[in-house]
């Protein structure tokens, strides 16, 4: 067995998980998967995009797709598992109906929300329980310069600035990222668990502020009528179309993200997350780092707030309550915190399962639960995060890190228990 | 000038209301550092607990004609009960495992119990208010220009009663003795005998069983119950906590009483719509100036 | 002239005197201990230096520039850096990791040069890893750079610590109780590391230490701390023979024991 291992190549497998495939090809039904390679995933994917929709309901599609896309990121080191996932994802809506597409444009604005959350919260452990504010931000600042003529509030007739998408999207990451910085300012030297509710504070206040506000916002009246993204003489309307774009957004996020990390930046943040007063003490600017981290996350937050205005083509105080925050926060604690593929397979289980599963009956005999995915999806998320915490505390895919401070953690209950 | 003394009155009914959730922010906070967010739900579930019994008895008896105290004692009690049982629910399954895990890890915890109760209500009740059994005598007395309900005077008189309550109980009882000692110091509780798991359970069940009475008078006075009824008190309790110095029961008192009373005067001088907003910007302007409170002591770092 | 001065530095927590009108100078380049009973006020006084706290009253010279009350990081970039006695390391960052982090002040990667990797930062970025690869080398953690810390043997993680401090790249090294815990043979190479870091780098270095033989070994002079007052202060051989030192520690009985326990 050990002679015949074959090995992938080497740019493309990271020390960890060549470990983590070596074990696996120890086993035999490990042996079996990789005979044909993870390569041989790629096909496999396009052929149940292509073909299930014929032979099963869309639904399980789905589903199927979520369990290879899961395989997929377990074996497959980034680049390739990341270049097969983009396939995979350019190719899926092909074969879906306006309901699943849509489904898979909230999936990949999910996503993006993630990646801006997750820099926060994974990277520079501070947790924020306030992103809609940014989320908000964002879309608000599309519904007021891109100026249509009925529907926009009272400031926005008055001045008609007449932008549209494309200039809108670098003008939110900067509106975004000051307001991060704004709001930062004053509340980051708290305490973790402070912090938490003062941001979720703030997020309430921007959210009561846009409901009672009128000149700006149209308080409860909303703003609509608001145009979608031009593209070459045409407009980008479809669900599909514009799920493309969110696509592109979160392959740059995650690009981003990721190189940060890698970078003197992601250690100074990581450094921070691990003691902040020793981080101090090797000439870290503690204040800045986590502004940096809030502003980043906030930027990405902006954006993705621009984009889901322009795909609603309204906006209201309720959009931005604080089930977004919390969608948010979930996905990334689940899927794994501090990692761009926990954060994908997060946005799969979090966004997507309950709107796949959103007429489904549960019915245990002598009792029923209707609407599964519509109705209870809230109180399954409540009892993941629980459970999460408790069981796998590190997430589904947890970062090499994030799993080393939790394990650490357990070692050291094991201590007190003994 | 009545219009001033209405809103203070107000201002003191809620304010009593908040201290009472206050104080099961401060105890936990004490002993075990950690924020149970889940608590404006304990409050919520309480007001469901004295419903829903009150619900069962009304369809049998007419036992509230006639014995309206001993209705709503048994309202009060059921809504402790509840709460109380929920309390050591949440305190085994989702906070004891975590109690040596990273900071973030019970915090995420909490939250997670917060929202599934949250929305666990939310669908039993389809999302609709229920309308709290009318137990308590209507009426109000005059003083002066100024009309008090008794439900008012009632609530002001209970949640100073709790609060009295609860202090001999911390201070001069042998629980309360190892309550504070495990606040003081774990490991040092735990070296003179002190069974830290039980105290540490006491400790949520002391809290769930003010928030449980507040949530059942509070849900009597507003004359429903909602899925939604505990996230704000919740919030604004803990604003009260912070107020006072989180960990200080006296703290707590004085932190409920300051935002009831800043709440309801802002509705006359911003605006009813911003009152939500006020109790925000005050917890936000304590934490940065104050972060230890009125009441609280001043930790400093360790190296 | 002094590199560091320490001017009437008082500092009470709550009505309990830690430090009470401490003065040190400290010439360039020489290695200075530290010593006194528990709670003496030693780490307190580290903890001034370094601006993990204010002083009640009294002032903190250094390099000619007043440091005390400066925010934690700017001290680290005037150039002062320091182990923990309750070792603090980046637990689940591997051992280089650790030593980058020090780095920290002497790379220029922001997010755009992070996501952009023009060729100048790649080139430093690989340079920092070179070095913290040295630095290890140094304190004599070749072949562990990619252990997590957390992993590491007591004595390497005491060492890591310096390595650690020592990217900072600081003019002034203060190390707090650097061989606690540790047996007769890893001293001896604390030791010898502690000389080094002052012979071959020409760091001035002030270490706190309960063993006499290391305090006597190393260190050139000594300032001796008792509640809080600095009680004498001269050559190792001045203040083995001070009648208050002798005093303060036969109070405690610490000089004894700890004699005979190393
Ligand atoms: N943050 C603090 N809060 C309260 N007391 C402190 C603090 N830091 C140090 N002390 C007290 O100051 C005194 C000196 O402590 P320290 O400097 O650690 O002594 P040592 O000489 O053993 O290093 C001790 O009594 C200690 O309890
Ligand atoms: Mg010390």
């Amino acid at each position: 067995m050990v002679q015949q291992r074959r090995r992938l190549p080497r740019s493309l497998t990271s020390e960890a998980l060549r470990e983590r495939i070596d074990r696996m090809r120890a086993t035999s039904g490990g042996a079996q998967l990789f005979r044909f390679g993870p390569y041989a995933l790629l096909p496999l994917l396009g052929a149940i995009a292509a073909l299930s929709p014929a032979l099963l309901s869309t639904r399980l599609t789905f589903l199927l797709i979520l369990i290879v896309a899961y395989l997929m990121m377990r074996i497959v080191d980034n680049l390739y598992g990341v270049a097969v996932l983009a396939l995979a994802l350019a190719l899926l809506p092909t074969a879906m109906d306006g309901f699943e597409r849509n489904i898979m444009f909230n999936v990949a604005l999910y996503t993006v929300l993630g990646i801006g959350l997750n820099v926060v919260v994974g990277y520079a452990g501070l947790l924020d329980l306030g992103y809609v504010a940014f989320f908000a931000a964002g879309a608000y600042l599309y519904a007021l310069v891109v100026a249509p003529d009925a529907g926009a509030s009272e400031w926005a007739q008055n001045w008609d600035l007449g932008l549209t998408f494309w200039p809108v999207l670098p003008l939110a990451l900067v509106a975004a990222a000051l307001i991060g910085v704004a709001l930062g300012v004053p509340v980051l030297r708290l305490r973790g668990d402070y912090l938490a509710i003062v941001t979720l504070g703030f997020g309430e206040i921007i959210r009561i502020m846009a409901n009672n506000e009128d000149y700006y916002t149209s308080g409860p009246r909303g703003l609509f009528l608001l145009p979608k993204p031009p593209f070459f003489g045409r407009e980008l309307d479809t669900a599909q179309e514009l799920y493309f774009v969110v696509l592109v957004v979160a392959f740059v996020a995650v690009f981003a993200a990721e190189r940060i990390r890698d970078s003197r930046v992601g250690r100074a943040w990581e450094a921070i997350r691990e003691d902040e007063d020793v981080a101090s003490s090797m000439g870290i600017d503690t204040t800045v780092y986590k502004l940096l981290a809030f502003a980043i996350g906030a930027a990405i937050g902006g954006v993705g707030g621009v984009i889901v205005a322009a795909k609603q083509g309204s906006v209201f105080p309720t959009d931005f309550n604080l089930d977004v925050s919390i969608n948010v926060l979930a996905l990334v604690i689940i899927g794994g915190m501090g990692n761009v593929r926990g954060i994908l397979l997060g946005a799969l289980l979090v966004v997507g399962l309950p709107d796949v599963l959103r007429d489904f009956n549960l019915d245990l005999g002598f009792v029923t639960f209707q609407n599964v995915g519509a109705d209870y999806r809230l109180v399954i998320f409540g009892a993941a995060l629980v459970a999460v915490m408790v069981l796998r505390p590190e997430g589904l895919l947890p970062s090499r890190r994030r799993a080393a401070e939790f394990r650490e953690a357990e070692l050291l209950e094991q201590e007190y228990a003994t | 000038m009545e219009q001033w003394i209405q809103l203070t009155i107000d201002g003191i009914t809620l304010g009593g209301v908040y201290a009472v959730i206050a104080l099961g922010y401060t105890l936990v906070y004490g002993v075990l550092r950690m924020i149970n967010f889940a608590h404006g739900e304990l409050f919520m579930m309480g007001a469901f607990g004295g419903f829903y019994t009150l619900d069962a008895f009304e369809n049998h008896t007419t036992m509230n004609d006639s014995l309206p105290s001993l209705t709503i004692a048994l309202a009060i009690f059921a809504g402790m009960g509840t709460s109380v049982i929920l309390a050591i629910l949440m305190e085994r399954l989702a906070y004891r495992p975590l109690r040596h895990a990273p900071r973030l890890a019970p915090l995420i915890s909490a939250i997670g119990v917060s929202i599934l109760l949250r929305n666990l209500m939310l669908r039993w009740t389809n999302a609709r208010r229920q309308v709290f059994p009318q137990v308590f005598p209507r009426g109000s007395i005059e003083i002066g220009d100024v009309n008090v309900t008794y439900i008012r005077i009632f609530l002001v008189a209970l949640s100073i009663l709790f609060m009295l309550l609860l202090y001999i109980f911390i201070q001069r009882t042998k629980t309360g003795t190892a309550i504070r000692a495990v606040a003081e110091d774990r490991d040092t509780a735990a070296l003179m005998g002190i069974d830290v798991d039980r105290t540490i359970v006491l400790t949520f069940v002391s809290g769930a069983a003010l928030a449980g009475a507040a949530g059942v008078c509070y849900a009597m006075y507003t004359t429903n119950a909602a899925a939604g009824m505990g996230f704000l008190p919740g919030i604004k309790a803990f604003t009260a906590a912070v107020l006072g110095g989180i960990g200080s029961v006296p703290g707590a008192m004085f932190g409920g009483y300051f935002l009831g009373l800043s709440e309801s005067y802002s509705t006359k001088l911003i605006g009813a719509q911003y009152k939500d907003v006020v109790a925000f910007v005050l917890l936000v302007l304590v934490l940065i100036f104050r972060p230890w409170g009125f009441f609280g002591k001043r930790e400093d770092r360790r190296a | 002239m002094a590199i560091l001065s320490v001017r009437h530095v008082s500092r009470s927590f709550e009505g309990l005197v830690a430090l009470n009108d401490v003065s040190i100078d400290v010439e360039p380049e020489t290695i200075v201990g530290v010593i006194g009973p528990n709670g003496a006020g030693k780490t307190t006084l580290f903890n001034i230096l370094t601006g993990f706290y204010r002083p009640t009253s009294g002032e903190v010279w250094f390099l000619d520039k007043r440091v005390d009350g400066l925010p934690m990081h700017k001290i680290a970039a005037a150039g002062i850096s320091r182990t923990f006695q309750n070792i603090r390391l980046f637990s689940n960052m591997t051992a280089i990791e650790n030593v980058l982090v020090g780095q920290h002040l002497h790379l220029g990667t922001n997010i755009a040069t992070a996501v952009l990797r023009p060729p100048a930062t790649t080139r430093a970025e690989r340079r920092a890893v070179e070095q913290s690869a040295e630095h290890l080398r140094f304190a004599g953690l070749a072949g562990r750079e990619n252990e997590l810390a957390r992993n590491l043997a007591y004595g390497e993680q005491r060492r890591l610590e310096i390595a650690r401090a020592l990217a900072v790249r600081p003019r002034l090294l203060l190390l707090d109780e650097p061989t606690a815990g540790m047996n007769a043979g890893e001293s001896m190479a604390m030791m010898k590391l502690i000389r080094e870091l002052r012979d071959d780098l020409q760091v001035t270095v002030i270490l706190i230490e309960h063993q006499m033989r290391v305090v006597m070994g190393v260190c050139e002079r000594i300032s001796v701390l008792d509640y809080g007052e600095k009680i004498a202060e001269g050559t190792p051989s001045e203040v083995q023979r001070d009648q208050r030192v002798i005093e303060a520690y036969l109070g405690t009985g610490q000089l004894k024991r700890q004699d005979a326990g190393s």
